[in-house]
């Protein structure tokens, strides 16, 4: 996965909070942690052999 | 217009304490980013996420202290702390087992991934706490001056993220980063 992607709309949510966009700054945090979460699901793969 | 000043006045306990919560995770990102450059210790795709993850946390304390107090912005940083507990969970999973040497530097004794759990769990507490001590009321926009410190805890933390979107970059290019990196794909070692 493009594993800069989350990066790059974190900075897009940190530059649109200091100009002052709220509601910009809202969306791109929820699209940021949609990716975060996908990424996650994608790089955890391997089966844990432990017991829970 | 007295009572906006009030307003603002009212939290500035909670507007400096995020401000100080912002500058530890600015903080944190900069410790990850030393060791990552100084000891060559390259972060892999589960490492990079955790960052994001204090990304997250650290967006509500900026949204705080950018657009004034409100419990939604709390919120949103407890939903970082429970996507960076996650992960970090995850990955000490991992290397959970008797033997398991780890992946990548301890740093005091434990690995970035321990400490990126534990350092959710602290921010949950932290979080806590400063809800206890905020108050949240209708505030405008024009109500909110920002301190000195308040912009440089801004700025600081915008160039942690550059940094690492460069760093990112430079390690796996614009695709999937290795599982287990050892070198950085655009610089060739």
């Amino acid at each position: 996965m493009y594993m800069f992607l989350p990066f790059l709309i974190a900075l897009g949510t940190v530059l649109s909070t200091i100009v002052g966009k709220k509601k910009l700054s809202y969306i791109l945090w929820l699209i940021l942690l949609v990716i975060s979460l996908f990424w996650f699901k994608h790089h955890a793969t391997d089966q844990l052999n432990l017991s829970f | 217009m007295a009572t906006s000043i009030n307003v603002t006045k009212d939290n500035e306990l909670a507007r400096e304490l995020n401000t100080i919560s912002l500058f530890v995770i600015s903080a944190a990102l900069l410790v990850a980013f030393y060791y990552q450059l100084a000891l060559f210790s390259l972060p892999c795709p589960l490492c990079l996420l955790q960052r994001v993850g204090l990304i997250l946390i650290g967006c509500g304390f900026l949204f705080n202290v950018r657009f004034g107090i409100k419990s939604a912005h709390y919120g949103i940083a407890l939903i970082g702390c429970v996507v960076t507990g996650s992960i970090s969970a995850r990955q000490m999973f991992l290397h959970i087992l008797p033997g398991d040497p780890g992946y990548g530097s301890p740093f005091l004794g434990l690995h970035f991934y321990t400490w990126a759990l534990l350092s959710s769990i602290i921010a949950v507490v932290a979080i806590a706490v400063m809800m206890m001590l905020s108050k949240e009321r209708p505030t405008t926009e024009e109500t909110i001056s920002l301190p000195l410190l308040g912009k440089i805890s801004m700025v600081l933390f915008s160039l942690m993220i550059v940094a690492n979107l460069i760093s990112t970059v430079l390690e796996c290019g614009v695709g999937q980063c290795a599982d287990n990196p050892t070198f950085y794909l655009l610089l060739g070692h």
